[in-house]
């Protein structure tokens, strides 16, 4: 059994357009991948894809986690299996509090693996001190999920959802879209405090800063739909020089 | 159709009328109802307060009046499960040994029957919002057949701690109509907390046509809150009325979860400067059913603040009505007049009627509505799958969330409890399903 995530020349349409193109990649366990390239290359579809959002068509290709073929999957299903979407547009839901979400969350995880619901004193236990590490106030999980949340405060929330459901894969997706350097800041160091040898990250960013504070093992290019370099970290210094535009032309 | 004969429901009426409890006055008033009713004949779709919600079942089944019937003991979960000082109707009859024995100081209950035969002019005036039968056809009928119900009194400046509970139960297993009725008087400054739950037979044909009215001396505070919780091949029809006098409070609250057509209407009048009321419900209709709310707010006098929220959950081919009517009378200026209502359809072959009505005689008023009609959000959906979230318990989710922004409004900790209780059982019946 092949561990880690598996994406082997994934073809994804939406209503007819192809999105990716043949995406192949592999994420070892403990490894950090980021995924940069120029909007509308495919980042976001990626990582929808990998997660079960539906209104896609994959058309080709696989994707494994662990072994598991994710596709064939529920979404759920692949979060009880340890794969965890950090939303780029956290989603607001008003009359459920932040706290209830999360506790039917980790107890539905816990419950798809066949584990005993978390006693919930533990469970708030652990909620407050991951809250803490996030400098998220204690009446944040009181409120209605992301309801009149800012902006940093929706991506803390999305961290802190990460640190109490332990993922084994975490897809960030432009986390650090509309964070001031401040707030990217402390997600960067949500992220960091997470990273373990059993756990990888797909950062899915279109900015090199956010990879000044989490430094990634790989750096892959996604432009039109296919992975068009893949390097060390330093391909992401380069890219912040020169830009996306030599890409361009395999747009053709 | 512009009438449905009232004659089978007023067969042999002066006859049999002749049999009921009370004296000259009662039987005036009876003659009336009757005569009003047969004038009107059964509500239908020409007439306006009526145009979403047709009563099916009366229209093609024979409903005899329910016969007296004794039980021995009220069936588990027919009431809410609160502490309460229970008083139990039995097809529409007070049932003494069924009620809680023992009241709160300054609380009393007397079977309607027993006021009638005594000749309470007071309650006989109280009854019927001054007789006005051309406006409520269903009541006219049921005070054709006036009988029996309860009257629950609260001397003035007397706060009831315990919460009351006036269980309306049907029992039988022919078609039948039962008419509970209910007064209650509370005294100036009085309060009291009252909970009336309708309930029958799960599965059996029966109708409820119920009546209540809520007079409130000044100052006055009343919760009341509607449990329609009847067996899903029920007909249930039933009107509130309230005054609410100078400084009275009424917060109402209607949750709707039963019944193959049913529809209740409260109909509020400010009367007083400086009265406010809240009038809040939720329903879950689901199946062929058919769930109507209607309200009736009239502000005669200045100064009054009223406010509604009502949000539905609709599955299957059932229908949804609300409909809320805001009267601002020429002298009630300053006055504050809120609606809302929300539905979530669970099927694209749900319907929803919403029909807000304001008629504003005054200049200076704050008035709105609002309606909207909505399905369950996909990207709220994934979003709680995503973090593991099985759809159905998501859905569940959502839509608890949905209606317990409503029922949050209730003041009441324990009624809350109990009602958001109720709702979730409706809400578990709906995941089960899926």
């Amino acid at each position: 059994m092949s561990k880690g995530l598996i994406v082997t020349d994934l073809h994804v349409s939406i209503e007819d357009k192809e999105i990716l193109k043949g995406v192949t990649l592999a994420v070892e366990p403990g490894k950090v991948h980021a995924i940069m390239g120029p909007n509308g290359g495919g980042k976001s579809t990626l990582a929808h894809v990998i997660s079960g959002r539906p209104g896609y068509t994959v058309t080709g290709g696989s994707v494994s986690f662990d072994g598991h073929d994710v596709l064939e999957m529920e979404p759920e299903e692949r979060a009880a299996l340890g794969l965890f979407l950090a939303f780029q547009y956290p989603v607001e839901i008003p009359g459920v509090t932040n706290t209830t979400f999360l506790k039917t969350a980790v107890n539905a995880q816990r419950k798809a693996r066949g584990e005993a619901e978390m006693d919930p004193m533990a469970f708030l236990r652990l909620l407050r001190e991951k809250a803490k590490l996030l400098y998220l106030p204690d009446d944040m999980l009181k409120r209605p999920l992301n309801v009149g949340f800012s902006g940093g405060e929706k991506k803390r929330n999305e961290m802190l959802q990460m640190a109490v459901l332990a993922p084994k894969l975490a897809i960030l997706d432009e986390t650090d879209s509309g964070l001031d350097i401040d707030a990217l800041r402390i997600v960067a160091e949500g992220v960091n405090a997470q990273r373990a040898p059993d756990r990888s990250f797909l950062v899915i960013t279109h900015y090199q800063r956010l990879l000044d504070y989490i430094v990634p093992d790989v750096v892959h290019v996604l432009a039109d739909g296919r992975i068009v370099e893949t390097g060390g970290p330093d391909l992401a210094k380069q890219l912040e020089k020169t830009g996306y535009a030599e890409y361009a032309g395999t747009a053709a | 159709m512009n009438h449905i004969s009232a004659a089978p429901f007023l067969e042999d009426h002066a006859h049999l009328a002749a049999a009921l409890p009370g004296g000259g006055p009662v039987a005036a008033l009876r003659a009336a109802a009757a005569a009003a009713f047969r004038d009107q004949g059964l509500p239908h779709g020409k007439v306006e307060a009526w145009r979403y919600t047709r009563l099916k079942d009366l229209e093609s089944t024979s409903f005899g009046r329910a016969a007296p019937a004794v039980v021995a003991a009220a069936p588990r979960g027919a009431g809410l499960a609160v502490e309460a000082v229970r008083i139990v109707l039995v097809n529409g009859r007070y049932a003494e040994h069924l009620s809680t024995p023992g009241l709160p100081a300054g609380v009393t209950v007397k079977s309607l029957c027993a006021c009638l035969e005594a000749g309470d002019a007071e309650v006989l005036a109280a009854l019927d919002g001054g007789a006005d039968f051309a406006q409520a056809p269903m009541a006219a009928l049921a005070s054709a057949w006036l009988e029996d119900g309860a009257v629950l009194s609260v001397d003035a400046a007397v706060a009831v701690a315990p919460i009351v509970e006036v269980v309306a139960l049907a029992v039988g297993d022919t078609p039948a109509m039962s008419f509970p009725r209910l007064l209650v008087r509370l005294g100036a400054g009085a309060s009291l907390t009252l909970v009336e739950t309708f309930t029958g037979p799960a599965e059996g044909v029966y109708a409820v046509n119920a009546v209540s009215e809520m007079v409130l001396g000044a100052g006055a505070a009343l919760k009341h809150y509607v449990l329609q919780a009847e067996g899903k091949a029920a007909t249930h029809v039933s009107l509130g009325r309230c005054a609410v006098p100078e400084n009275g409070r009424y917060e109402g609250f209607v949750l709707q979860l039963g019944g193959k057509t049913a529809r209740h209407e409260m109909r509020l009048k400010m009367v007083g400067a400086g009265g406010e009321a809240q009038l809040n419900g939720a329903y879950g209709v689901r199946g062929e059913a058919v769930c109507d709310t209607t309200t009736v707010v009239d502000h005669i006098a200045p100064e009054t603040t009223t406010d509604q929220v009502f949000k539905g959950i609709l599955d299957g081919r059932s229908k949804g009505v609300y409909q809320g009517r805001v009267q601002v009378w020429r002298d009630a200026q300053r006055i504050v007049g809120n609606q809302l209502h929300k539905a979530l359809l669970l099927s694209r072959a749900a319907e929803v009627d919403c029909k807000p009505e304001l008629e504003i005689y005054a200049d200076d008023v704050k008035c709105s509505h609002g309606a909207t009609v909505g399905e369950l959000d996909g990207d709220q959906l994934f979003y709680l799958q995503a973090r593991g979230i099985d759809a159905v318990t998501a859905r569940a989710l959502l839509m608890r969330a949905f209606i317990g922004e409503v029922l949050d409004t209730i003041s009441d900790e324990a009624v809350r409890a109990a009602f958001a209780a109720r709702a979730d059982a409706w809400l578990d019946a709906e995941g089960a399903k899926r």
